[in-house]
């Protein structure tokens, strides 16, 4: 078996409390108070909730802490005679009952209809499932991803209408506005199973 | 004057549908495992059955999942900013017309042949003329209820359900199958002949989910209404929820 430790670097990313915006109200006001808010200005009174955002932990010199982890992979490739024999088995047996419903219609005996249809098919399907891997092999990609950074900005006020407890009225939702900010790039690994091309 | 009126609203153009794009707050959700039920199988005995409490499931068997909330830090459910289209037409008055007279129409036949084998009218005719005028109200009435149909973009409080396996219900229905032996007579002419016996019994289980409420987000839903009447009747389109509230 050949299984590869990689080790590449990922960043620290944490949830964290970036800020607080007004609670989603209900009531008979059909007006947006203020269409937006920014971090800063005084939050209007009553209930607040948190904002949360994925920020990654950064060093003294703003650039993203990264640690170091492994990713097992599986770098062995397809085997043409393990794949054969399984798909080789299943058509054996998928055969020889397909063979065995056949026969007495087709006037032979139940145990040369099972022989044949399972013969037949378990060749078909083994030698198919053995082709089709052959030649496999299996090398280690890597993916590059984003590191975002979250902030929140500030807030907007949408206002619809709408029923709570059975009461008529307007939904106030304060939805915050998060700023996205890439802050650098990592790369994970993984196994790629891919087929040389044939050289001409 | 109603009359004119009613057949005015059936040839109106539809209304204005609800388009639009919307931005809120909605709950994050993962799909995670409960527990357990054990797997269906087949006995020759017809035993048990019934309730089995077993929180959080057995080890093994039918994995089950459910959609339940992520939390933040401070343990309250994790709602993520999202932007929809929403869509939606007010019913349409040719579809719901069309329905409206092939059940009219359907109910008013069998009225029909009720009322000929009661009365004693030629059935036919009886069936006939009951099956027309079923249509003919059954697709003007359900036509107008469709042209009076309207849609709004209306508000809601979503709650958001934290769920557990409690147990499961095994249920213990016989299991039939059919067997079919042929014979060949002295002519040589082969017959086969099939019947249904019982053979031994299904066990089946299905999982006892219950939910509880963790806390809500406000969530966009089309509500149609009757002009007319002002009457609002919200038909969409709160998932539905199979699994039970959790016992107080």
């Amino acid at each position: 078996m050949k299984i590869e430790n990689v080790r590449y670097q990922e960043p620290v990313v944490q949830r964290t409390l970036i800020g607080r915006k007004p609670a989603n109200q209900f009531n008979d006001n059909p007006s947006v108070t203020r269409d937006y808010v920014t971090v800063g200005e005084v939050l209007p009174a009553g209930d607040t909730s948190n904002v949360w955002g994925d920020v990654p932990l950064k060093n003294n010199d703003g650039t993203p802490q990264m640690r170091e982890t492994v990713a097992s992979l599986d770098l062995n490739p397809r085997s043409p005679l393990k794949y054969g024999l399984i798909a080789g088995g299943i058509g054996l047996a998928v055969g020889a009952l397909t063979g065995l419903g056949f026969a007495s219609g087709m006037g032979v005996a139940q145990w040369t209809g099972a022989l044949t249809g399972g013969l037949v098919l378990g060749t078909l399907a083994g030698g198919g499932a053995a082709l089709a891997v052959k030649g496999d092999q299996v090398k280690v990609v890597w993916t590059e991803h984003q590191i975002t950074d979250h902030k929140l900005l500030g807030y907007k006020e949408f206002v619809g209408p709408g029923e709570k407890d059975g009461r008529q009225g307007y939904f106030h939702r304060f939805v915050p506005d998060v700023q996205e900010t890439v802050i650098g790039t990592y790369s994970t690994p993984s196994a790629k199973h891919f087929k040389q091309e044939a050289r001409s | 004057m109603k009359v004119h009126r009613f057949v005015e609203r059936i040839f109106e153009p539809r209304p204005k549908p609800v388009d639009e794009k919307v931005t809120y707050e909605e709950a994050a959700l993962q799909s995670k495992y409960l527990g357990s039920i054990p797997f269906d199988y087949w006995s020759p005995f017809g035993f048990s059955g019934g309730y089995t409490h077993c929180p959080g499931g057995l080890t093994s068997g039918q994995s089950i999942y459910r959609d339940t909330p992520v939390y933040e830090p401070d343990g309250k459910p994790r709602v993520d900013v999202v932007t929809r289209n929403i869509h939606a037409n007010a019913f349409s008055v040719p579809l719901f017309g069309a329905l409206g007279a092939v059940g009219g129409g359907g109910l008013g036949y069998g009225l029909g042949l009720l009322l000929s084998h009661l009365v004693g009218l030629p059935a036919g005719l009886t069936a006939g003329v009951s099956a027309g005028v079923g249509a003919l109200g059954g697709g003007l009435g359900l036509a107008g209820y469709a042209a009076g149909d309207r849609v709004r973009l209306e508000w809601r409080e979503v709650p958001i359900r934290e769920k557990e396996l409690e147990g499961y219900w095994e249920s213990v229905t016989p299991h039939y199958e059919q067997r079919c032996h042929t014979t060949t007579d002295s002519d040589g002419k082969s017959k086969t002949e099939c019947h249904t016996v019982q053979n031994g019994w299904n066990h089946t289980f299905s999982p006892d989910v219950r939910y509880w409420q963790v806390g809500s987000y406000d969530g966009p839903q089309v509500v149609h209404y009757q002009d007319s009447s002002g009457e609002w009747k919200p038909t969409a389109q709160v998932k539905e929820e199979t699994d039970k509230p959790r016992d107080p």
